[in-house]
């Protein structure tokens, strides 16, 4: 299987008044065709920012520096011009945020937008736009799609203003879709189809998918391979069986020992002490130290070693042997 | 804010306080401070230009009006009128204004419809145009102008403060104040009043320079104060028909004009930006 | 589509009672805090004139009576007889309306242009020295009484420069200073307004939805931005030249331009009550009418307007 996306060392750090938010922190990770990639993690883990950064819509200014390589089809995004970088993002590159409600342009009809996307991408050639439209938006489950399309987003529903999102993130054949919590804002129902949907998408088409959510329960359901997120790192990254069945990070552990399981007794479940840190304050040690129960001194002032394993799947810890796994 | 918009932001708030209070002291002291008594007439020295230039004398600072008067005395002596005007009808402006504001506000219905009708009807009719008819009908008197202006001024006020009001009257400690039967008029003024009166504030402060600049105007024309009081907009009016020979006799009083409500919209836009944390642009 | 209609049906009543609700205030004034006899009449009316005009107002009846005798007359177009020209109230602002509305259009033009222009120029480009500088100048723009600036002009540009006519209407080139007069304070609300309306719309989901399609900048900001800031845009313009009309009075007399402004003033000055009175009815009407335009327009440009959520 080929590799479509191959993220090194990415970084992206914000200067603020309180000093350096390093949102994203070092991240790597591969993704191959078809493959659907979750990356889970807390409010404020950087999963959004890391999103962002990889579309490279994180406002540049001084403020704000990305570092890093991202090699999509071979070509790394992070040194392509403003106008090269335009071209990727709704062609090959594209994305699935968070709130339907807001994510459409109101004054303008769906079937402009959605239209729309397609003349931003004249070398996309398809013959008839609005068959394509229509096809589209039967595919994302839409009822009466020619009644729909010529509807203002603010006569729709959440659940259809979704659909409509993820149809236009499609229209022009993306290679990658990144979805940044599409069902965060939806009800649980809703959530139900729009997952079954976005497996479709990579039946059918073969596209890759990065799935952000905070929801494990989801990422069992839908991911080939995770990688969880915590203080703008990425602590964990392995295929989804591992990931579940031999956690390797203590934060990892920690989440899913939180979780309730359906058909096992519990009289309580097992919260997490403590709070995610500033991300202006992290030190040289571990971020997760200070809620880690099998911290050792050493945790809280040793930088943590990136422990690999196959295939580019890798966790972080300064304590090696805790994975059970030599370094190698 | 970053540090260096802080640093120079300290440095344009104390000047401009620094101006209003010159404003002020002037408003109240003008006619004892004033070198001159400006209405006093000097034909010899008619239209005598500022000391900086040719044939100008520091007896003069900014130069002589067309008829010999001073017009550095006109500028400190004129400042009473503009201060009078400006605080008398912003602040009767402002008191009807807010207590229709919060009557519309709070009770809602029938009372509020109405208010709001007379408010867009009020507002239909230009405020100079109404200025003019009034004082048509009445007779231009300090005492009209002011009048004139309160009237047809109390709609901004009204406006804000209704909104606020109608938001506040759903709030939870609102909400128990009425449950533990407290006379209305006791909640609008204890509960509801300081909530708004941060907007008031920064809407009284910027209406000064509006009110300031509509005066101006009023004399300008004519329907002011009458000669010879002194006034800004009428020393304008009457160097107007010179300014082919002597710029001063306008520019002057202009630039004072300018100056003053230049520092009360900086004020008022100071005291928006710390009053309101939303406002980032 | 039934709400809709109904929103619209909404609007032309209430329109109606502004109106209306203008002639009762009008009335007021002149009847009330006025007498009305003096106030209508030329100085040297003879006492028989008065007699009649009293008997013509009706000032016997009751005031409801009187009221309905004046709204009639406005209805009618009756304005009353200007007495200084002897001619109905009407047909002189009929004469000198175009003047008006030609310095007004031109005004409110340079304003939309230089001010929507500005405004975008600073929001792409936030903070920057000349964002500062036009900020600056805004500033400057809403504190500066329109009186000093049109002397201000007429001697920089007419006396010392000579470039341009001190007064007057002939021609393109005597509208250019009353214009930019008559618009330098519009100017400047538009310019800061857009900017910041602008700023506020690069920062909505839906924006960022457009730089995630892969939309060119000039896209973005000319068609997905402005069409979604057309309204409020709308709103401060009409608005502004609203305010523009009234302005002119003041343009108008430093100008010598030959509009209803002039017309007012020297009408003020002459103690000619009736065209006072006239022009600040068919002005008030105006507005009305302008601001019912807008609501219309602003009607058809965004869908979400009239609907019951």
């Amino acid at each position: 299987m080929q590799t479509l996306l191959s993220v090194a060392n990415l970084q992206t750090h914000f200067e603020t008044p309180q000093g350096v938010v390093q949102a994203v922190n070092d991240v790597s990770f591969q993704l191959k065709k078809g493959e659907i990639l979750g990356i889970v993690g807390e409010s404020g883990s950087g999963k959004s920012v890391m999103a962002q950064s990889l579309m490279r819509v994180v406002p540049e200014s001084n403020l704000s520096k990305i570092s890093g390589e991202v090699y999509f089809n071979g070509i790394d995004l992070m040194t392509l011009s403003p106008k090269q970088m335009q071209n990727v993002r709704g062609s090959s590159i594209a994305m699935v945020t968070q709130n339907p409600s807001t994510s459409l342009n109101p004054v303008f009809t769906v079937q402009d937008q959605l239209l729309e996307t397609l003349k931003f991408h004249p070398q996309q050639k398809f013959k008839n736009p609005k068959e394509r439209m229509l096809q589209l938006m039967t595919e994302v489950q839409l009822p009466s799609p020619e009644l729909i399309a010529k509807r203002y987003p603010f006569q729709l529903s959440g659940g259809m203003k979704q659909r409509i999102s993820i149809a236009m993130a499609l229209m022009c054949e993306p290679e990658l879709l990144i979805a940044d919590e599409p069902t965060t804002a939806l009800d649980v129902t809703i959530q139900a189809q729009i997952l079954e949907l976005i497996k479709n998408i990579r039946n059918t088409h073969g596209t890759s998918i990065i799935f952000i959510t905070h929801d494990l329960g989801v990422v069992a359901q839908l991911c080939d391979t995770v990688g969880v997120m915590y203080a703008g790192q990425l602590v964990e990254y392995n295929t989804v069986e591992e990931i579940f069945k031999h956690p390797r990070h203590p934060y990892t552990q920690a989440l899913l020992a939180s979780n309730p399981v359906f058909g096992k007794k519990q009289t309580s479940l097992k919260a997490m002490k403590g709070q995610p840190p500033q991300l202006t304050q992290l030190g040289a040690g571990c971020a997760f130290a200070d809620r880690c129960e099998q911290a050792l001194p050493l945790c809280h002032h040793t930088k943590t070693d990136l422990i690999r394993l196959e295939n580019h799947y890798h966790h972080r810890c300064s304590i090696p042997t805790l994975s059970g796994l030599p370094s190698l | 804010m970053t540090l260096l918009n802080l640093r120079s932001a300290n440095l344009k708030i104390q000047i401009t306080l620094f101006v209003l209070i010159v404003f002020v002291i002037l408003g109240l002291f003008g006619a004892w401070l004033a070198p001159y008594d400006p209405t006093q007439q000097d034909l010899s020295q008619a239209l005598a230009p500022p000391f900086w230039h040719a044939g100008g004398t520091t007896a003069h600072l900014l130069g002589t009006a067309p008829l010999g008067q001073d017009i550095l005395s006109g500028i400190m002596v004129g400042a009473q009128v503009s201060l009078l005007v400006s605080l008398c009808a912003v602040a009767l402006s402002g008191l009807f204004g807010v207590f229709i504001g919060l009557v519309a506000g709070y009770r809602g219905g029938w009372v509020d419809t109405v208010c709001m009708r007379v408010a867009d009807i009020q507002l239909s009719i230009p405020f100079i145009l109404l200025a003019i008819v009034m004082i048509g009908a009445m007779g231009p008197k300090l005492s009209n102008v002011i009048f004139v202006i309160a009237v047809t001024n109390w709609v901004t006020y009204a406006k804000v403060v209704r909104t606020e009001t109608m938001r506040l009257r759903e709030r939870d400690f609102v909400k128990s104040a009425r449950v533990s039967a407290t006379p209305t008029g006791l909640i609008l003024l204890r509960h509801i009043l300081p909530n708004v009166i941060n907007s008031i504030v920064v809407i009284a402060t910027l209406d000064i320079g509006k009110v300031i600049i509509f005066e101006s105007g009023l004399s300008f024309l004519g329907l002011s104060v009458q000669p010879p009081t002194p006034s800004w907009g009428a020393m304008l009016a009457d160097g107007r028909k010179y300014i082919s020979i002597a710029y001063w006799p306008s520019m002057f009083p202009g630039i004072a004009i300018f100056v003053v409500v230049l520092c009360f919209n900086f004020l008022g836009n100071f005291l928006r930006t710390i009053w309101d944390p939303q406002s980032k642009h | 589509m039934n709400d809709r209609w109904r929103y619209l049906l909404e609007r032309l009543i209430q329109a109606a009672v502004c109106v209306w609700g203008v002639s009762v205030i009008i009335f007021c004034i002149t009847h009330f805090i006025g007498d009305p006899v003096q106030l209508l009449m030329p100085a040297e009316a003879s006492q028989a004139d008065r007699l009649a005009y009293q008997q013509a107002l009706g000032l016997d009846k009751s005031a409801f009576e009187r009221y309905i005798i004046f709204f009639a007359n406005v209805l009618q177009g009756d304005l009353g007889q200007s007495y200084r020209f002897n001619t109905p109230v009407l047909a002189l602002i009929w004469d000198k309306f175009p003047a008006t509305f030609e310095l007004a259009v031109a005004a409110i033009v340079f304003a939309i242009i230089v001010g929507v222009g500005s405004g975008i120029l600073c929001a792409i480009r936030p903070n920057t020295w000349w964002d500062h500088c036009f900020e600056w100048l805004s500033l400057s723009g809403m504190a500066a009484p329109t009186f000093w600036v049109g002397i201000m002009l007429i001697m920089f540009f007419s006396v010392e420069l000579r470039w341009l006519p001190t007064s007057g209407r002939s021609g393109l080139a005597s509208l250019v200073l009353p214009a930019i007069t008559l618009g330098w304070y519009s100017t400047a609300v538009i310019s800061r307004m857009t900017r910041s309306t602008l700023l506020e719309t690069l920062e909505t989901d839906f924006i960022k939805t457009s730089v995630l399609k892969g939309a060119p900048s000039h896209i973005i900001i000319f068609k997905h931005c402005l069409k979604f800031m057309l309204p409020t845009l709308l709103t401060i313009i009409s608005l502004q030249f609203v305010t523009l009309l009234a302005g002119a009075v003041i343009t108008e007399t430093i100008f010598s331009w030959p509009g209803i402004g002039r017309l007012l003033i020297q009408s003020a000055y002459g103690g000619d009550y009736p065209v006072v009175q006239g022009i600040t009815v068919v002005c008030s009407i105006i507005f009305v009418l302008i601001q019912l335009a807008v609501d219309v327009v602003q009607f058809f440009l965004d869908p979400r307007i009239g609907h019951r959520q």
